[in-house]
């Protein structure tokens, strides 16, 4: 863990001075990349605010920082806006400067679980669209943190039954997604 | 492939013997290990805790506002991350059925309303990411399917409170002219530390306009500071009532 982890558990604990930190340390230097590279201080506070909460998003789920933080955040928010660039069809511009961070290989490494986690979701996302509609709400009702008892309630049908379903259902979803092709690129174990 | 028991078994719900039997079944089974493995990764990315995400949403949502805001002027009230496209039309105008006509040369209460609060498309689904909670709640929205909206985001809100979704509650509350209830959550939130409290007390006037208590609807509006984000639309919306006879 390396000691920068701070700043991923000022996200989870909500500090509001540490983040305050956060955004003054790191903040200028992603404006100053975007609008280097073809975008606006408006766009590079979404890129900010998106990487937080993609990196907020992940730390929920346990990820650990084992790098320095401000060649971590420039990347993700460099690899995000290079994203936006592909979609906006703007290529033509080049990545020169670093800002004067280091960017080592477990840079990369950190960026990369990110990235991981975030296809795993998407993956999820579009695999739950090829549900049905009752296992979609159910599914949805029963992640949201909603006790059984209470599903079975809102859509009147018993707990057994909701117990029962939600099994056939994330059944179904470990299938779909165990027979698409990008399953073993996307590190499950 | 029996997933009703590799549910038990990830819940520890197995007598030992069915455990041990189930866990002997593992080892030998490659592809039922593997199941395992995923069904429960899925089960728990799939988790979600709005409560919380909410405080550190609301956070970078204001330092955002601290430290890339400070050069240009507040397009939305409302969180970034939580767009909002304004279009043409108006919801909450619609919403008036009654007739509350101004002196001459002025606007119905209906323009009026129509004119302050645009109608307001959320995107409630932050760009790369699918919260499919968030983007049926923002289907029903889009789609003005109001009761649909309630039907999904209160049992949802009650367990996980969210200013940003009691926000678009308020306005489906709106849609169905349920402005006593809109009040009640709205005055929640306008009397906490949301940083939604001053977009509640503009939707607090909007309520207390369909009940026509023109009264409270100044006297919400005055209480928008301003420092606030909407304490342009909140003066702005005060002159136009101070000129209907």
């Amino acid at each position: 863990m390396h000691s920068d982890q701070k700043y991923i558990q000022a996200l989870l604990d909500n500090d509001y001075a540490l983040m305050d930190e956060l955004f003054a340390n790191y903040a200028p230097a992603i404006i100053k990349m975007i609008n280097k590279n073809g975008g606006t201080t408006a766009d590079a506070e979404d890129i900010f605010q998106n990487a937080l909460l993609k990196i907020h998003q992940r730390a929920l789920k346990g990820f650990v920082l084992t790098c320095p933080f401000n060649a971590f955040i420039y990347t993700v928010c460099k690899n995000m806006w290079v994203n936006e660039l592909k979609i906006k069809k703007k290529n033509r511009v080049t990545f020169t400067d670093t800002c004067g961070y280091t960017i080592e290989e477990n840079v990369f490494e950190n960026e990369s679980k990110i990235q991981m986690g975030l296809d795993r979701k998407v993956l999820l996302d579009k695999k739950m669209k090829e549900l049905g509609q009752s296992c979609r709400e159910l599914l949805l009702l029963d992640w949201s943190g909603i006790p059984q008892e209470e599903i079975a309630k809102i859509l009147q049908t018993s707990h057994g039954y909701i117990r029962k379903r939600k099994s056939e259902c994330v059944g179904k979803l470990t299938a779909l997604i165990q027979q698409s092709p990008e399953f073993e690129d996307l590190m499950w174990d | 492939m029996e997933f009703e028991k590799i549910e038990r078994y990830l819940n520890n719900e197995l007598d030992s013997h069915e455990k041990e039997i189930f866990e002997k079944q593992i080892s030998e089974n490659k592809q039922l290990a593997t199941t395992i493995k995923v069904y429960k990764l899925i089960d728990e990315e799939m988790q979600t805790n709005p409560e919380q995400e909410k405080g550190t949403i609301e956070t970078i949502n204001a330092l955002s506002k601290k430290h890339f805001h400070q050069a240009k002027a507040p397009i939305v009230s409302m969180n970034r991350i939580f767009k909002i496209t304004a279009v043409a039309a108006s919801i909450i105008g619609l919403l008036f059925v009654g007739k509350w006509l101004f002196a001459p040369n002025s606007v119905s209460k209906e323009e009026l309303l129509a004119m302050h609060f645009p109608k307001e498309n959320i995107s409630l689904t932050e760009r790369g990411s699918n919260d499919d909670t968030l983007y049926q709640v923002e289907q029903f929205f889009n789609g003005n399917q109001p009761q649909q909206v309630l039907n999904f985001i209160q049992p949802y809100i009650r367990n996980h409170p969210d200013a940003a979704l009691e926000i678009i509650a308020i306005k489906a509350l709106l849609q169905l002219n349920k402005s006593q209830e809109a009040i009640d959550i709205a005055s929640k939130i306008s009397n906490g530390r949301s940083a939604f409290k001053y977009e509640a007390m503009l939707l607090m006037a909007v309520a207390y306009s369909q009940m026509d208590d023109w009264s409270n609807v100044v006297s919400t509006l005055q209480q928008v500071p301003p420092t606030a984000i909407e304490y342009e639309r909140a003066k702005s919306f005060l002159q136009d009532i101070e000129h209907v006879k």
